[in-house]
């Protein structure tokens, strides 16, 4: 379902991006007929086929033409189908460490993963490897994982560019910590991407290209969602991750602007983005004796932590608007639909294949092409719908907007 | 001949009720009238009984472990690896099959009897130091529970039956907190009137006189480590059974936390008598307190520092007020038996 916001989320990246010139005027390169690095494969998929990836990616209905030609780019190689051959290489790469691929050509791409152990991170490193797989040139796959120590992240990137590792994207738990360790690396020649978590203050000689979302847009879609679709009256509360966290201040506080008096931000709290903690916010919530009539989230996963707290209290849950999306939230949700504890709930998508926009847009600047140091992406809310809940799938399974075709996850899923 | 008390022989004289940790109580007492006066909160709502018991639940059942391990002279730093290890344990295992849960609880139960085993050998026998040992043994339980968990699991719920009974009250009070308090009396009275329980105790507080007095402390004091890591997997089963969904994360709040709650309760980290009553107080403090900063609206870093701040408060009363007497609330034979009343509360 498209949410009035989209449109008006779409043209406000589309405008960023042409006043940012990111809109490259360069067509695909049509080389890629051999597997050196700096020639791009073209890729032959229609135009309505790669709307449909758009489409399942976003969960709502955003134009292809409307995205910046680096993430159109992406969304064609993410269309293409891949052979049995590929997909068991992606899952033996998924599954090691390092993995060297058949016939590729000299590029290395590196994956620096700031804590890789959650599911979400497990399925943005398969697409990860599979856009990675629909380049020739590349020939080798590293993944690394710091598993949440910054000295471990900064030894993984210039381990990554000391194994030759020309094309490095990551998802960056450090913020600026980590620049100086990116910055040799890309001394080294790497090309850095960031995905999803932006790298604050990151000049452009470390991290070539960030690819997130517009943190403040996403605040301020909250804030019409609460205000416009589920007219929410009284006071609202906010759940942070880590205390003080910049893409946390930077949506509470377009949030609270977007509010502009017709809703009370009554309580943040922070949760550290785990179970236990959001639990104990939601119990401080429902202990509190007042009444809150949503709860804004940046993340869906412990979400379900809520639910269970409200229901303990005797309490319906509020409506609940999220990024992310969660399988086990879907449940809750799905299997309290027309009874008297069914509550509201609108999500964005999964956002694990911004992490493919990073592949591709390190491969293009090994390509030689440009692109902008910063892809922002469209993140509309969607309205939670019947048959949202997939009862194949673990609860922390990060939902439809995955691109990873089904035989390979059921394959992931021991 | 007098009949007055004071003029009995101390060894006749009857020891008069010793309140168990008053400090600790008495905080708890001004923390619950401050939340309920000046700040209006209710803390004895449906909404606060149903969603803080299990939190006070799981704490006291950790905080009981590290209290063995800090009775030793020791630190179990190794806690959050374990807690996170049987929930994976679980999920994994059991799959979310009901059926294979006893399966799943025994190997949790296994699981912490060698982690227990391990940490004991190496500090009590080898005499390792203890923050060391366990700062390595936890590193090496995060790296198995990784290795064990593999990349992806195809269930992430634990069984229902396990779900259901953690998340289970009786009144407003959680299963949990009941099967804590009454996993601290056990502990209690075992510590207090069973042979085997004062001969632990009796080589927790002092190593070389237990070793003198043909009390195998060694033994006594890896038995010590090995309670302290079942006590901690049986909150860890409970509080997977409560989240329903452990994730790797599972045991992170539980590395200051717990020693927090010990030191509350009036524990010397150099070692001494396990204070079980003093301990379940100081669990109950530590998470009222946070749940008021909540309430409150202050962050988690507001909370982390004032948890920091009563952690050095705390030990810094241990260390100086060690012969503080209640004077005022005893008569004078009590006090002449203060020695042993204090080393007992």
């Amino acid at each position: 379902m498209r949410k009035p916001t989209v449109a008006l989320a779409a043209a406000c990246v589309a405008a960023a991006c042409a006043l940012a010139a990111c809109g490259s005027s360069q067509p695909p390169s049509s080389g890629g007929s051999g597997p050196s690095a700096g020639a791009s494969a073209t890729v032959d998929v229609s135009d309505a086929d790669v709307q449909k990836t758009v489409d399942k990616a976003f969960l709502a209905d955003i134009s292809l033409g409307s995205l910046p030609a680096t993430v159109q780019e992406t969304f064609r190689r993410a269309t293409l189908t891949l052979s049995t051959d590929k997909l068991d290489k992606a899952y033996e790469c998924w599954n090691g460490a390092s993995c060297t691929i058949p016939g590729g050509g000299n590029v290395t791409l590196g994956i620096a993963d700031g804590f890789g152990q959650n599911q979400w991170r497990k399925f943005s490193k398969m697409e990860i490897i599979l856009q990675a797989l629909t380049y020739p040139q590349v020939g080798k796959i590293i993944s690394t994982d710091a598993q949440g120590d910054l000295a471990a992240m900064q030894s993984n990137i210039r381990s990554l560019a000391a194994q030759g590792a020309k094309a490095i994207v990551t998802y960056d738990d450090f913020g600026a910590a980590a620049v100086p360790a990116f910055q040799a690396a890309a001394a080294q020649g790497a090309k850095i991407s960031s995905y999803v978590g932006p790298v604050p203050g990151a000049p452009q000689t470390a991290v070539q290209t960030q690819v997130h979302g517009d943190t403040c847009a996403a605040g301020k879609d909250m804030a019409t969602v609460a205000t416009d679709d589920l007219k929410l009256t009284g006071d609202v509360a906010i759940f942070n991750g880590t205390p003080g966290n910049p893409q946390g201040q930077s949506w509470n506080k377009c949030f609270t602007d977007q509010l502009a008096g017709k809703l009370t931000v009554g309580t943040k709290l922070d949760t550290s983005w785990t179970p236990a903690g959001t639990f104990q916010a939601a119990s401080a919530l429902v202990s509190s004796g007042k009444t809150y009539t949503g709860i804004f989230y940046d993340y869906a996963d412990p979400m379900p932590q809520i639910v269970q707290a409200y229901e303990k209290a005797g309490k319906v849950t509020p409506a609940l608007v999220t990024w992310t999306s969660n399988n086990g939230l879907f449940k809750d949700w799905e299997t309290r639909q027309g009874t008297p504890k069914a509550f509201e709930l609108y999500f964005t998508n999964g956002l694990n294949w911004q992490a493919r926009v990073s592949v591709t847009a390190v491969m293009d600047l090994l390509d030689g092409k440009t692109v902008p140091n910063e892809l922002v992406v469209p993140q509309p809310f969607v309205k939670a719908t019947k048959g949202i809940y997939d009862s194949a799938r673990p609860d922390d399974y990060p939902g439809p907007s995955v691109l990873v075709p089904d035989s390979l996850i059921d394959r992931m899923l021991q | 001949m007098s009949g007055a008390p004071h003029a009995m022989s101390p060894a006749f004289a009857r020891r008069p009720f010793d309140l168990p940790g008053r400090g600790i109580l008495g905080a708890n007492v001004a923390l619950v009238l401050v939340a309920l006066l000046p700040l209006g909160i209710d803390l004895f709502g449906r909404g606060s009984l149903t969603t803080l018991t299990p939190v006070i639940g799981v704490m006291v059942l950790v905080a009981l472990g590290q209290a063995f391990v800090i009775g030793t002279g020791g630190i179990d730093l190794s806690i959050p690896s374990t807690v996170t290890l049987v929930g994976v344990v679980i999920l994994k295992d059991a799959a979310g099959r009901n059926a294979d849960l006893w399966r799943a609880l025994a190997l949790c139960l296994l699981a912490c009897l060698l982690i227990g085993l391990l940490n004991g050998v190496l500090v009590e026998l080898l005499r390792l130091n203890a923050l060391v040992v366990t700062l390595a043994t936890g590193q090496l339980i995060a790296g198995a529970t990784r290795m064990y968990r593999g990349q992806a699991l195809a269930v992430t719920r634990v069984p229902d039956t396990l779900s259901v009974f953690a998340r289970r009250s009786v009144g407003n009070v959680s299963v949990i907190l009941l099967i804590a308090v009454a996993v601290a009396v056990a502990v209690a009275l075992w510590l207090r009137y069973h042979t085997s329980g004062r001969r632990l105790a009796a080589a927790s507080v002092a190593r070389s006189a237990a070793h003198h007095s043909g009390l195998a402390a060694t033994r006594q004091r890896i038995t010590a480590w090995v309670i302290a890591t079942v006590l901690v997997g049986l909150g860890a089963v409970l509080l997977a059974g409560q989240i329903t969904t452990p994730d790797l994360t599972l045991g992170s709040p539980y590395l200051l936390t717990s020693v927090v709650a010990v030191v509350l309760g009036g524990a010397a980290i150099a070692g001494g008598r396990v204070k079980v009553a003093a301990t379940v107080l100081g669990a109950l403090f530590i998470v009222l307190l946070n749940q008021v900063f909540r309430i409150e609206g202050y962050s988690s870093g507001v909370s982390l520092t004032v948890q920091g701040l009563v952690l050095g408060v705390g030990l810094a009363l241990v260390a100086y007020t060690k012969n503080v007497r209640w004077l005022s609330l005893r008569s004078p034979a009590a006090t002449a038996d203060s020695g042993v009343a204090t080393s007992q509360e």
